[in-house]
């Protein structure tokens, strides 16, 4: 097996970069495969005896502690390699060894013998994480007389009709592993053998320049009884975007086109992530330095830079009142307000919209709805009364800026009457039968972007969680309950005396155990939920404050740092680890302070780009080298058609003057046409139009009642120059000559009324209104 | 073709049972190739099978409802006494007496029913009509699934697959004048108004039209032509238009909800759209009190009207053999009457109707036992009932999406029953 | 095991036959639902099957009521309240040949107003009429709004009765500023959906009130008494009672309560003098007479908003200011045969007392809160010394919507040996507020069981099959049978006397649980002859037991619970009106009104049913309807007030309710 060295190096000028950092190998013959970041590189081991450099490894010559050069064009690594316990050649291990193949091979997959019902009768653990069932089902179907006549390889090398089809050669690596460990007599070494506890994948990440540039990337497994194993050969590869970087079963990944995506690397239960950056042509000298507000674009641009993408120009004055106001009071500003801002020579306007925008009680509305959402509030019996005492808690909390920490204490600790108590209690009431499990889930997804409940049924696939993590974090629940309290629909979230989870595997009661592993002792008199919301809002929580300031971010900036916004996993890291960690750290020194983070962002000058595009940055959609444009929301669009036409909705239930944003349950045929979900389960809106939503803007009721109607804002335009009135108060700029000449040529020739009429269509149609940007 | 008593006197053919795709493939191979259309009368809330398909006359007596059994076109099949129309015809439909499942409650029943899939938190399962979708698209202007009155909640839809494949919803039907919602021009817009608002507003888009590099309003722009050739299509015009139908057939299918909904379901399957769902409120058929008087009043009346109308409609414009009518409920309902006269939720055997698009007719398949309360031979699984239409469909039943948690995702989890293919 | 898995909770329908619809007098609407004792009022009902109205009674003293006029769907009476009547809701029966039924009446001591419509949006708010009642109400998306002004710093209580009084009106209040921003709002603050707010008001200024039915429910008999302004109010007086022949202090909690003058307990049974006021708090000390009567009654604060809930016991009572029994390790000590009173108004807070037994004791742990009206939910754990939790309890029985709630444990047990142990009380929620008032009973068990008639009124057919159901409650671990039996019973009608066993009657729910009510019903046959006077009679229940030699007598109090309207309570008579009727051989359901042309009615034939039956009326072809046959159309040519009969030949078996039928418009 021939590994190449690559070549393809990025950095200018540094020292090569050598992976791992590390070599240690345990017994003769062992090795580990070396990879030299660097242009015409010699590769030297200092003592032979120790070790030696055959074909791109390390291979283990003798007990002691050793080092490797590397030296190229542009300077010379030494890593260090220590060899231990030499000692008789190492048997094969079914754990270690054959298990692994199966994974890597795709056999243990979901599509194949890893799903429920197996398939044709040979059923693996899905991608391997029980090695016993697989040991009972794979030692099945071996001849420990004649080992190349085991069913496993025939069928695997297709000397048999298999389904899977070919997997490897006969004189593949996998394939002598197979037989050498039959001929050894095929034992099952379960206890004896050492566990996997950590799988590391080199390089972390890496930005590979141009098409076709590849990296060999190196795996690196650590075993329960310390020792250490090149695994790159027995873990499962797989790409994230295929269409930006593809990566073979040896390891290697090549460059398809510029973005970035993450590479999964999976074995034995265990996955990590390498993140691979593909960088449209090196990073030049020229590179021009772009001015920084604050530490948010300290790490966007230094990104951006090694990107070698220039960010946009900053936005326009039009552009960033219209798109400030809609975002942080989902509404638009007037025209006097449009005006007055557009002539403003202040130095410091932008900030002083924002605060003045910030301390507005619509700020604490668009909050208010979005948590609504997500708390599924005034689902079930507590219905929409229930629902709005949900909504005007979190109302009343967003307006006081409480800090985010005691606000998210508050709802886990929240009980009470649904209808008569004075806190959220019909919080925990979200799902009819809602027990532990979907508490469980629901808090771990909406609080610490963790979707655990994927361990629910069985192991998750990708990520370190197990059904024994599921249960022990649904057991701070068990004694969650809801009991009848005065009429058959007043119910309340209880506390109860007594009640534990089970596990479905055990059947034995369940201690709670925090994400992190901590467990906590249940006792009677005492609400374990207390500690579960001590450890929730600690300031090293792994979890929370991150996966909070991921969903600002996204709210203001169209997209997570980790898309899907709560779906926080080692396999799909964060596009920026260091803003989110900064973002997180910030938040946390300011004591949770929301006002305080949405303010930060708002003034960074990542924030107020422009969403129109230069040569470098078209093709990027992950780094926010632009704004990202993104369609307005269900609410944010109805009440922008009220707005402009100046003809205010009614919706049923709700008393006259209320708001698209302030309707908390429920909602009418618009917004629920345009994305607003029913509050099933937890899930983002989906922001992709559709059929419905555009017969609706082309000859629905909402917009055409509206234009229609006699006291609407062409009431106030029937006289005079409104031409630039009709652009202001819609899309908050002055028209172009165009647009003023189309308008008008087409008020001097048609009737004045339906002219205006059609003008209007056209403008709350077009692409400007119905999208932030 | 075997003579139907016998096949229906055999019962058991003991070949038979799930396959295998490749086993699939040379069956349909032998059968006429049809390009299927589907029309599903979905009693959302749960049909009493014991009461309509399933009658346990000698069964326990104090299970029994008060409904007396009559014969139908078939020897040996009897249904419910206030199902004339559809005993009638009994020749030209199957009766599975074995469909179980285990979901209890309405939102997980109907999940299950209406994607084939067992509700899942973590992932929105797609509708079967919305896989039909992106596997064969629309035939023409006209969409290609159509929920008859509107989708609730979050079954009927398109789930990880994106709002594009979401049905598209018809409204009430049976109210004076019906129209589709936002399919007509305003009052005093007419089309030559229409081509100048789309100038201007083509006007106000150039400039940032420009901003867009992830051709987000190309596709924007690809709904507002596909929204205005359905608006102008004459087609659609047609097929929506119920009161071109004759007085005489309108009253036929009955002035019902379901009734009407069946009638425009023919026209559109005439029209060209593959998948209509027809349903009647929210959950209607959940009779939990005073089951008896309403069945026999109102919903057993109109189901049996319209199901036998919508047939002998098919039949006569020859689009039986190329239409498959499904007509069940999300599950049955208990033996036991509960207290307030009414029968409960019961997922563990009921029944359920399929006729045209080459199923046998006359043709009893399963049973249940003495009480009706469990599987006596041959359970039917809804992933399999799954499997079978996209199969029927020239759909491989095992196609495989990725989720949006990138959660594998295959079309049906059940194998195809040959019995219906 | 047949497991039933449905988990939609059916809706239950009140205890009587489940198909027979109703035939005695029912009442929707009572407007205006109240008046100003000293003053007279004619007050407009609306309901059905109202014709033939015979009388009208109001419990308590001082209120009387006379029928005016009555038809099928309306009817009005002339209610006289004087001077000295008590404030405070009552029981208003009225009684017709078919039946009688229960509805309810607010006496207040203010000024009474009337809404004035048009006042639907903020321009055309109507003023408020500060510490009077107004009366008003809410149809289907109708809005009330109100518009006042105060000083600044001032607090003002905003307080809406209705469904507490039997209205249908699921009311919601808000105070909006002068802009008509929302500041508050309050949906259901009491347990039967009445909104109550109390607010200090920063800055002078006007600021308006909104009223409106919760998501824009509401219909004409939805009716609503607002009573707003800066008058005291008092949530609770702690204690939150007194024991009998003893002067006791308590100190009333609540605003504005520095002008209280004079507190009366009940219609003027003590009066207490007031040692110190002061906005929050007022502290009064009060007489109780010796001859007092024992249970619930109600303090009447001058010109309070409503009266203060206040118990007199024949028992020691203990006060334990909020915060001071709060130390598990160092519980305050009681006697057997006390009252606590107590307030827990801090969350996850418990009180802890310790009690101390010679040897084994039969002892009962017995809570008083959210029957009278506190919306605390208790529980109560018992410890022994070594601090083991030997007992506990949250509510005697779940609550599942069939029978009134019960949030008030009742727990008795026996303490196995000698020593101290410790009882603990905290809301079962964790809870804290500073209105979660409790009164703990600590005290020897002495068995005993309380009798209740289950409704407050029945007609008995003539030669048919009547049952009237009642309950009988075990206390303090009684555990014998207890025989029950009707006396003043009218000629020509006999009841057997029946035995209800030591056992909670049970019923099985819609998933297949078996739930149990809290007692034992017995359900008493009624067998009344055919030619028993159609008459009305009070029959009283009385109950006898006998355990460990003791006998203990009770007499049944009638008790009502309405759950669509969620009124519930012990009548103020301890008698069931009984109505003596014949059943109609038909009995038809029409709407009250319709225009000319076709109709579809519902029937259903209560005689053998054997032959066809004919339905005629003025104007209307007659119809045949077969057997069995559950609807007819008829067809109305003449616009009036027209009766359907049902004959069978020339027998009219019985006749429908007028329809009022409108010509074209």
């Amino acid at each position: 097996m021939k590994f190449a060295v690559s070549l393809m190096a990025v950095c200018v000028g540094a020292a090569p970069a050598v992976y791992p950092p590390s070599v240690t190998l345990f017994g003769v013959g062992a090795g580990q495969t070396v990879v030299v970041d660097g242009a015409e590189c010699v590769v030297t081991v200092a003592d032979g005896g120790i070790a030696e450099w055959v074909g791109g490894r390390v291979v283990a010559k003798g007990k002691g502690a050793t080092w490797l050069t590397a030296k190229c064009a542009a300077g010379l690594t030494t890593v260090p390699v220590t060899v231990r316990a030499s000692g008789a050649a190492l048997k094969k291990s079914f754990v270690n060894d054959v298990a692994p193949i199966f994974t890597m091979g795709g056999c243990s997959g979901a599509n194949c013998h890893g799903s429920i019902r197996g398939q044709r009768g040979f059923k693996l653990s899905l991608f391997g994480y029980e090695p016993a069932l697989d040991f009972e089902a794979i030692s099945k179907r071996i001849d420990r007389g004649a080992a190349e006549k085991s069913l496993v390889l025939l069928k695997a090398t297709a000397a048999v009709g298999h389904g899977g089809g070919f997997r490897f050669a006969a004189d593949s690596l996998e394939y002598r592993t197979i037989a050498e460990w039959i001929r050894e007599g095929a034992p099952y070494d379960a206890g004896a053998a050492p566990r996997m506890t950590e799988l590391r994948v080199y390089p972390q990440e890496q930005i590979l320049v141009g098409k076709d540039a590849t990296q060999q990337l190196v795996a690196v497994g650590y075993y329960s009884d310390g020792s250490v194993r090149d695994v790159t050969q027995l873990v499962q590869y797989s790409s994230n975007n295929p269409d930006v970087v593809q990566v073979g079963k040896n390891g290697q990944a090549r460059a398809l086109q510029t973005g970035e995506t993450a590479v999964m690397v999976r074995t034995m239960g265990k996955a990590v992530a390498a993140r691979i950056l593909v960088a449209g042509s090196r990073a030049d000298a020229g590179y021009a330095r772009v001015p920084r507000n604050n530490f948010i674009d300290e790490h966007v641009f230094a990104k951006l830079q090694k990107l070698n993408i220039r960010p946009s120009a900053v936005s326009g004055d039009s552009e960033f009142l219209r798109r400030v106001y809609l975002d942080v009071v989902g509404k638009l500003p007037s025209e006097e307000e449009a005006r007055a801002f557009l002539a403003s020579k202040e130095a410091n306007k932008r900030a002083a919209v924002v605060d003045r925008l910030l301390a507005q009680p619509e700020f604490a509305e668009v909050w208010a709805l979005k948590m609504a959402e997500l708390t599924r509030a005034g689902t079930r019996e507590a219905g929409a009364k229930g629902g709005r005492i949900v909504y005007e808690w979190l109302r009343r909390a967003f307006a006081e800026n409480r800090p985010y920490d005691q606000l998210v204490t508050g709802l886990v600790l929240s009980q009470g009457a649904h209808l008569f108590g004075k806190g959220p209690s019909s919080f925990y009431n979200i799902s009819f039968d809602s027990n532990a499990a979907d508490h469980a889930t629901n808090i771990s997804q909406i609080f610490l972007g963790v979707r655990i409940e994927c361990a629910k049924c069985h192991n998750h696939p990708w990520e370190k969680w197990t059904q024994d993590d599921f249960y022990g974090f649904a057991a701070f629940f068990a004694r969650v309950g809801v009991k009848e309290v005065y009429e058959n629909d007043e119910n309340a979230t209880v506390y109860n005396e007594e009640g534990v989870v089970t596990h479905p595997k055990t059947k034995k009661a369940v201690t709670p155990k925090y994400l992190d592993g901590g467990v906590e002792a249940d006792e009677q008199d005492k609400d374990i939920r207390e500690a579960l919301a001590r450890w929730m809002t600690r300031a090293d929580n792994p979890f929370f404050a991150r996966a909070f300031v991921n969903r600002v971010w996204k709210q203001y900036l169209g997209r997570g740092l980790v898309e899907e916004v709560d779906d926080f996993r080692v396999t799909n890291p964060p596009t920026n680890p260091a803003l989110l960690d900064a973002l997180a750290a910030d938040f946390v020194r300011n004591k949770f302070d929301i006002r305080r983070l949405v303010r930060t962002i708002l003034l960074s000058r990542t924030y107020q780009l422009s969403a129109e595009p230069n040569e470098t940055n078209r093709g990027d959609v992950l780094n926010y080298s632009r704004f990202g444009m993104r369609r307005l929301g269900a609410e944010t669009l109805t009440d922008a058609i009220a707005q402009v036409t100046g003809v205010p909705d009614k919706f049923a239930g709700y008393p006259p003057g209320t708001r698209a944003m302030q309707v908390y349950a429920g909602a009418n045929y618009m917004l629920s046409t345009f994305g607003r979900l029913n509050r099933d389960i937890i899930c983002e809106r989906d922001a992709q139009p559709d059929i419905a939503q555009t017969m609706h803007l082309i000859s629905g009721e909402t917009i055409q009642k509206k234009l229609a109607s006699d006291g609407n804002v062409i009431s106030q335009w029937m006289t005079g120059d409104v031409v630039d009135s009709v652009f202001l108060r819609t899309l908050t700029r002055f028209p172009t000559a165009a647009e003023r000449a189309a308008l008008d040529a087409a008020l001097a020739g048609g009737e004045r009324r339906a002219v205006l009429q059609d003008a209007l269509w056209a403008i709350l149609n077009s692409k400007e209104f119905l999208y932030n940007h | 073709m075997m003579d139907r008593r016998s096949y229906l006197r055999m019962g058991s053919i003991a070949a038979l049972g799930s396959l295998s795709w490749s086993d699939v493939l040379r069956l349909r191979a032998a059968a006429p190739a049809r390009d299927l259309s589907i029309i599903h009368l979905f009693l959302a809330g749960g049909l009493s099978h014991l009461d309509t398909f399933d009658m346990k006359l000698n069964g326990d007596a104090k299970y029994r409802g008060p409904f007396k059994a009559i014969s139908t076109s078939v020897a040996g099949l009897q249904v419910c006494e206030h199902l004339p129309l559809t005993a009638k015809r009994a020749d030209k439909y199957t009766v599975i007496r074995s469909m179980t499942h285990k979901q209890s409650a309405h939102g997980a029943a109907q999940t299950l029913w209406l994607s084939g899939h067992d509700a899942l938190p973590t992932v929105l399962a797609p509708a079967i009509g919305s896989v039909v979708m992106k596997e064969l698209g629309p035939r023409n202007e006209l969409p290609g699934y159509v929920f008859v009155p509107q989708p609730r909640g979050n079954n009927a839809r398109a789930g990880f697959l994106g709002p594009r494949f979401n049905p598209f919803s018809a409204g009430e039907v049976n109210v004076a004048k019906y129209a589709v919602r936002d399919m007509d021009l305003p009052m005093g817009v007419d089309w030559a108004r229409v081509e100048r608002r789309r100038g201007l507003q083509a006007l106000v888009d150039e400039k940032i039209r420009r901003y867009d590099t992830t051709d987000t309003f190309e596709t924007l722009d690809a709904y507002y032509q596909s929204a205005f050739d359905l608006m102008k299509s004459p087609l659609a015009k047609k097929a929506f238009d119920v009161g071109q139908e004759p007085e005489k057939l309108r009253e036929r299918y009955g002035r019902t909800s379901m009734g009407q909904g069946c009638l425009l379901a023919r026209r559109l399957v005439e029209a060209g759209v593959r998948f209509v769902t027809v349903a009647r409120g929210d959950n209607a058929w959940d009779h939990h009190g005073n089951i008896f008087p309403t069945l026999a009043n109102d919903f057993l009346p109109e189901l049996d009207k319209a199901f036998a109308t919508l047939l002998d409609d098919l039949g006569e414009r020859g689009m039986l053999d190329s239409t498959l009518v499904i007509v069940s409920g999300e599950f049955g309902r208990t033996a036991e009457i509960n207290v307030n006269a009414g029968r409960d939720h019961w997922p563990n055997c009921y029944s359920l109707v399929l006729a045209g698009g080459g199923v046998p007719g006359g043709l009893v398949w399963g049973a249940s036992d003495a009480d009706g309360m469990y599987v006596k031979e041959r359970p039917v699984e809804i992933p399999d009932l799954a499997a079978t239409i996209f199969a029927k469909l020239g759909i491989d039943p095992r196609k495989e999406y990725v989720s949006n948690i990138g959660r594998p995702f295959r079309v049906a989890d059940g194998k195809a029953l040959e019995f219906l293919l | 095991m047949r497991l039933l898995l449905i988990l939609v909770f059916a809706l239950f329908s009140a205890f009587g036959a489940a198909e027979l619809p109703p035939l005695e007098p029912q009442i929707t609407g009572v407007f205006p639902r109240g008046l100003r004792r000293g003053s007279a009022a004619d007050v407009q009902i609306r309901g059905r099957n109202l014709q033939g109205l015979r009388g009208a009674t109001v419990s308590g003293r001082g209120v009387v009521a006379e029928v005016l006029e009555a038809s099928a769907y309306r009817a009005k009476l002339r209610v006289r309240a004087e001077d000295g009547a008590e404030p405070g809701r009552r029981d208003l029966r009225v009684m017709a040949p078919q039946g009688s039924t229960l509805t309810w009446l607010d006496i207040s001591d203010r000024v009474e107003v009337f809404e004035k419509e048009p006042n639907s949006d903020l321009a055309r708010a109507e003023g408020l009429a500060l510490s009077s009642v107004v009366n008003g109400r809410i149809a289907a998306g109708d809005y009330d709004y109100y518009r006042f002004s105060v000083t600044a710093g001032q607090t003002l209580t905003f307080d809406l009765l209705a469904t507490r009084n039997g209205s249908s009106l699921d009311g919601v209040m808000e105070i909006l500023d002068a802009q008509g921003r929302g500041l508050q709002y309050c949906d259901d603050y009491y347990a039967f959906k009445d909104p109550h707010i109390v607010y200090k008001f920063a800055e002078a200024g006007e600021y308006f009130l909104r009223v409106y039915g919760s998501g824009e429910t509401g219909s004409e008999t939805a009716d609503y008494r607002l009573l707003a302004g800066a008058m005291p109010h008092v949530d609770l007086a702690l204690p939150g009672g007194g024991e009998r022949g003893r002067t006791v202090e308590f100190d009333l909690q609540g605003v504005n309560l520095d002008g209280v003058a004079e507190v009366t307990l009940g219609a003027g049974l003590a009066r207490g003098k007031v040692l110190s006021a002061g906005i929050g708090r007022a502290r009064v000390s009060m007489a109780i007479p010796a001859d007092a009567p024992l249970g619930a009654s109600l303090l009447h604060v001058g010109g309070a908003t409503l009266p203060v809930p206040f118990v007199v016991s024949g028992m020691r009572e203990l006060t334990v200011a909020p915060g001071t029994a709060r130390k598990r390790a160092d519980p305050v000590a009681v006697e057997l045969g006390t009252v606590v009173n107590g307030v827990i108004d801090t969350a996850r807070a418990a009180d802890y007392f310790s009690i101390r037994v010679d040897g084994p004791e039969d002892v009962v742990l017995a809570v008083e809160s959210m029957n009278l009206g506190f919306l605390l939910d208790p529980l109560v754990a018992v410890y022994d010394e070594a601090g083991k939790r030997i007992a506990w309890q949250d509510e005697p029985t779940t609550n599942t919507g069939k029978e009134p709630a019960n949030l008030d444990p009742h727990l008795a047990l026996r303490l196995p040996k000698a020593g101290r142990y410790t009882v603990a009380i905290r809301d079962s929620q964790f809870r804290g507020d500073a209105t979660f008032l409790y009164r703990l009973t600590l005290k020897k068990a002495e068995p005993d069981f309380a009798v209740r008639i289950v409704g407050a009124h029945a007609t008995l057919y003539r030669g048919r099959e009547n049952t009237v159901n009642v309950r009988v409650r075990r206390l303090e671990g009684w555990n014998t049978p207890v025989e029950i039996w009707a006396e003043g019973l009218p000629a020509g009608v006999t009841a057997p006397r029946m035995i209800a066993e030591p056992k909670n009657t049970s019923y099985t729910g819609t998933c297949g649980e078996i739930h149990y009510l809290d007692g034992t019903n017995v359900a008493v046959p009624f067998t009344v002859a055919a030619d028993a006077s159609l008459d009305l009679s009070r029959v009283v229940f009385r109950a006898r037991g006998v355990m460990a030699g003791r006998t203990v007598e009770r007499e049944a109090r009638a008790r009502y619970w309405k759950s669509r309207i969620r009124v519930a309570g012990d009548a103020e008579e301890p008698a069931l009106l009984a109505t003596v009727a014949d059943l109609p051989g038909v009995v038809f359901q029409t709407q009250e009104r319709t225009g000319l042309g076709k109709l579809t009615v519902i029937l259903t034939r209560l005689d053998d049913g054997g032959e066809d039956l004919v339905i005629d009326g003025d104007g209307v072809a007659p119809v045949v309807v077969a057997a069995g046959v559950t609807r007819a159309e008829v067809v109305f040519t003449k616009p009036g007030e027209i009766v359907l009969n049902g004959r069978v030949g020339d027998r009219v078996l019985g006749r429908s309710a007028p329809v009022r039928v409108e010509g074209k418009k």
